[in-house]
């Protein structure tokens, strides 16, 4: 599936590797290509490498060729993600784009001149939850922030979570899928197992769907992805009035460091998150560090 | 009896070339219409659902059943084949190239701003395509024919 996005001689050294183990391949212009195998590696012609000078080397052509396929050929279609620095393409992939950003005073028009391309591989790990379910969902839903780097599966677990509250509990999800990143939805259909119980609002923002969301689809958990900005933390609270159970996702790399984010005050001090859920990198993807109550109280390690 | 057999056949043969004449500049009428249906077709599907150029094409081509000609030229854009123009003058190649070249490679609001332009354009070529057929091509059979007609009574 990633391959028809690739060139080919990328393509091609991909062949060469196990694909359920890739997790990112970074493309700099004029630098050879990286790839996350279970640990940073150079690709070369045939497969991985530690020997830089056997190393393919990223081309401008090369991510010309990425960008012009993963938009369809269709700017106009995908100008909206590209903006926001990304796009998405089936299997759930996402690009993550550097380039020069094209302004019309402070609005960004577009992003040109790519010089770097960040593919991100999601792998769908079921059950990855099980360990802190019973801390989410016991006695009853809390509302629950996961917090994490990126790149520490984040998404993962929210996307096993809903598949074990949807199966487990039988509650109805929304799952505000702002990038398409956690349902990966192509032509409306999921692409993972999300469970009976679970729909998707796709492309929108995070206001848009717990907003409309809500009042439409009568949902008793809602799941959302990387919350980061005054507007969702808003949105949070009017789903929060709304007597709806919020499992969100954000950045932060450790507990403490979650009070320094201005828009999360308000939710910290009036103990909105019930459960707090940490991950990091520390022994591979998706390693939870800890599960802690509205005080910030540990409850497991 | 020859001779009849043969002029019979240089009428049949005259009007058939001034069938064929006809045809073509019908042919190039109805092949600009349904470019600009084309034209109309992308900018209404790109200013709402924004789905993919490819999506649109196939879209148009099931929904409109344009002509043959534009068919091959679509298909031939979604496999990423050169296109072949049979029907079309140098400077109006240059036009459809354009057109499909223009496809995809700006923001929404650039890219219907470029299509109306070549919808100005299409509607230029399909006046003087208008015109060709009303001057040559509806009388070319008749014409064929008249000719055919002249030619076995010269034979005769």
């Amino acid at each position: 599936m990633l391959n028809e996005y690739l060139p080919d001689v990328i393509a091609i050294a991909l062949d060469n590797l196990n694909k359920s183990k890739l997790n990112e391949i970074r493309m700099r212009l004029g630098r050879p290509i990286l790839v996350d195998y279970g640990g940073l590696y150079y690709l070369s012609r045939t497969g991985i490498t530690d020997v830089i000078s056997k190393a393919i080397i990223c081309k401008k052509e090369m991510i010309d060729y990425v960008i012009t396929q993963a938009c369809e050929n269709s700017l106009y279609a995908y100008n909206e993600d590209i903006k926001q620095g990304f796009l998405t393409i089936s299997g759930g992939i996402r690009i993550g784009l550097a380039g020069t950003c094209v302004r019309d005073g402070t609005i960004i028009k577009t992003i040109k001149n790519m010089s770097s391309l960040n593919i991100r591989i999601p792998h769908e790990i079921k059950n990855c939850s099980l360990k802190i379910l019973e801390f989410i969902t016991e006695p009853l839903i809390h509302n629950t922030l996961i917090l994490s780097s990126p790149g520490a599966g984040k998404t993962t677990l929210l996307r096993d979570l809903a598949f074990q509250i949807s199966q487990r509990y039988l509650r109805n999800i929304l799952i505000i899928d702002e990038r398409n990143e956690i349902a990966n939805t192509v032509n409306g259909v999921s692409q993972y197992n999300m469970g009976i119980f679970c729909d998707v609002m796709t492309n929108c923002t995070k206001k848009f769907g717990l907003e409309n969301g809500i009042r439409s689809m009568r949902p008793d958990v809602v799941m959302t992805d990387e919350i980061a900005n005054e507007d969702d933390v808003r949105a949070i609270h009017y789903a929060l009035g709304c007597g709806v159970k919020v499992i969100a996702t954000t950045h932060c790399d450790n507990i403490n460091a979650l009070r320094n984010k201005k828009d999360f005050n308000e939710l910290i001090d009036k103990q909105t998150f019930e459960r707090y859920v940490l991950l990091s990198t520390r022994d591979g993807a998706g390693t939870i560090e800890g599960v802690y109550d509205k005080n910030f109280k540990c409850l497991c390690m | 009896m020859i001779s009849i057999l043969l002029s019979i056949l240089i009428v049949a043969c005259s009007t058939y070339i001034g069938w064929g004449i006809s045809n073509y500049y019908k042919k190039r009428v109805i092949f600009f219409k349904d470019v600009n249906d084309l034209l109309n077709f992308l900018i209404n599907n790109i200013n709402f659902l924004k789905d993919s150029i490819n999506v649109i094409l196939l879209n148009f081509v099931k929904q409109q059943q344009p002509s043959v000609a534009l068919i091959e030229i679509i298909n031939d854009y979604i496999s990423n084949k050169k296109q072949y123009y049979i029907l079309l003058k140098k400077e109006e190649v240059y036009i459809i190239n354009n057109i499909f070249n223009h496809l995809g490679k700006s923001d929404s609001e650039n890219q219907i701003a470029g299509l109306k332009n070549f919808t100005f354009q299409i509607n230029n070529v399909i006046e003087k395509c208008e015109a060709d057929y009303n001057k040559i091509g509806r009388i070319s059979t008749k014409l064929g024919f008249l000719f055919g007609i002249t030619l076995a009574i010269f034979f005769i």
